[in-house]
């Protein structure tokens, strides 16, 4: 079952993160044409040869409805495939495995995949504090009849740190919850930060001593353990065989894909401690034909140090309840024995709304393709690298490998 | 403050209107026995449609919590830290909550727990809250 490894992404951009205050503002249409424009570039391909496109309509400005065609004729181009994608952080993941099945299955030979994740220009008639209000209740729905506006916001369960504070509480109950062992994850994410140009904390190294003194801010989770969220913006280009061999780098193939969903809020699970990602990396793996073992570095999801901890064990690097020994115990830097997040994670590089989730993806792009600089992994075949979005609620997998360059 | 003022929908308006009577009615599924929480039109376990609403104890204990150093609405800045709890009654399933009258020291997963029924300001409406057995 599955993909043949005849997809490849070929080409990727994205903005460097930046505070909210002092980014570019910029429509959400022209940040799809201007990401799209970078990353063909990349690929060596022209506009034209795009046939396929999937984005986000969740939080894209101009439409809520219609994102797709309205895009596509923004771009100028038609296409054959196109596809909005509403799974918050794994986004980024799922558009990758729709656009190779959607090559593969000869539906298209290009597919654009684009996160615009910058403000857009506030219009004359517009209030900022609208968005303010419409932020209140974060990724919590409202609606008359939505579960979560019956049974979460009345108990005030909203937002995202609480939820995973309850996860991290249960999994420090069932097992421990080392601090130390969070504080090694989030320094050697920092440090791997330092070689990245465009990492929001470029300049900025931490200590253990730092970590400790950070301020709690939902029980056991301390401030530098959740993600900043910054504007930013990410596209990648995923192309057929025959439009690879055009791509002046390494095409990096898309081997192996999972995907799960299983709640909403953790409150439903049958045990919080185990994650969707158990499953979705199974497949991604049996589909591969490779291992945990073989994986040359893991870009794991970061919004927080305990969604890292939870996906590592669930996905089989090792066993359940041992995550923090192994976080303790391996060398999670560029060079280490366990290359993690080898661009800082989100929590150094910044989370740029759900293009955050396209950083993990394009930094193992940028990897396998040997373009890392001076944090480049010495072996640099093959990857592993994953989303999640809500509260642990859905995430995905994918096992890249790098192919024969052109 | 209207946003954490429970708004029941026909499917679920007799576990809010009992808590206004100090019971906690839950739907039970008629084929496989499964309790459904939060109320909805099937049983999640087999999908049946045949359902009775139960009465139970409340007996619970604590599943997980946190302590919300910065509150998560400011409906809920009054009385820091914010806690939330997500409890698991003695019938198996887990309901959202808040614990009242527990120190944060004291808090324990896997802690007894009881039932409180605490008014929303005014509104006349309830939500199901806890404290120590
Ligand atoms: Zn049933």
């Amino acid at each position: 079952m599955g993909l043949q490894g005849k997809a490849s992404i070929t080409g990727y951009a994205q903005y460097a993160p930046e505070k909210y205050a002092t980014a570019p503002q910029m429509f959400h249409l022209e940040q799809v044409a201007d990401l799209a424009h970078q990353a063909l570039k990349e690929s060596g391909l022209a506009l034209q040869d795009i046939d396929g496109l999937i984005l986000n309509n969740t939080s894209f400005h101009e439409a809520d409805i219609f994102v797709p065609a309205m895009a596509a004729e923004y771009l100028g181009i038609p296409v054959n495939f196109a596809e909005v994608v509403d799974l918050g952080g794994t986004s980024a993941v799922a558009m990758v495995w729709r656009a190779a099945a959607a090559i593969e299955l000869g539906l298209c030979q290009a597919v654009l995949c684009v996160l615009p994740a910058r403000m857009a220009p506030l219009g004359p008639a517009e209030d900022p504090t609208q968005l303010a209000t419409a932020m209140r209740f974060g990724g919590h729905s409202t609606r008359y009849g939505a579960p979560e506006a019956e049974f979460d916001i009345p108990y005030g369960h909203v937002g995202q740190n609480t939820g995973y504070a309850m996860i991290a509480q249960q999994y420090a109950d069932r097992f421990s919850y080392d601090p130390r062992a969070m504080a090694k994850l989030v320094v050697q994410q920092r440090d791997n930060a330092q070689e990245h140009p465009q990492a929001i904390f470029r300049g900025q190294p931490l200590t253990e001593a730092d970590f400790l003194a950070s301020r709690m801010v939902a029980d056991p989770l301390r401030l530098l353990e959740i993600v900043m969220p910054v504007a930013g913006g990410a596209a990648v280009i995923v192309t057929s065989e025959t439009l690879a061999r055009r791509c002046p780098h390494r095409p990096v193939k898309v081997l192996g894909f999972g995907e799960r969903l299983a709640y909403k809020s953790p409150t439903y699970a049958a045990d919080m401690t185990v994650t969707p990602i158990r499953e979705a990396a199974r497949q991604a793996f049996a589909m591969s034909g490779l291992q945990p073992v073989d994986m040359h570095m893991a870009q794991v999801y970061d919004c927080y140090t305990i969604t890292v901890l939870l996906s590592l064990e669930d996905a089989g690097f090792c066993a359940k309840g041992e995550g923090m020994r192994f976080l303790r115990e391996r060398d999670l830097g560029f060079r280490g024995d366990f290359p993690l997040n080898t661009h800082g994670g989100q929590l150094s590089f910044g989370q740029a709304g759900t293009a955050g989730g396209m950083s993990q993806l394009i930094e193992a792009c940028t990897q396998i393709q040997g373009r890392a600089g001076p944090r480049q992994v010495p072996r640099h075949d093959n990857a592993f690298v994953s989303g999640t979005g809500g509260v642990m609620s859905e995430q995905g997998v994918l096992v890249l490998q790098g192919g024969e360059p052109a | 403050m209207s946003a954490v003022i429970p708004v029941s929908t026909p499917i679920s308006q007799p576990f809010w209107e009992g808590l206004k009577e100090e019971v906690i009615r839950v739907p039970r599924c008629d084929e496989c026995s499964h309790w459904i929480f939060y109320p909805r039109r099937h049983c999640t376990h087999c999908g049946s449609l045949s359902m009775t609403w139960r009465e139970i104890s409340g007996r619970a204990t604590l599943c997980s919590y946190t302590l919300a150093r910065v509150p998560t609405l400011e409906e809920f800045a009054a009385d820091p830290p914010q806690n939330l709890a997500i409890v698991t009654l003695e019938e198996g399933f887990n309901v959202n909550s808040s614990l009242v009258d527990i120190e944060p020291g004291d808090m324990r997963i896997g802690m007894a727990l009881r039932p409180v029924f605490a008014p929303v300001g005014d509104s006349g409406a309830r939500r199901l809250l806890f404290t120590a057995a």
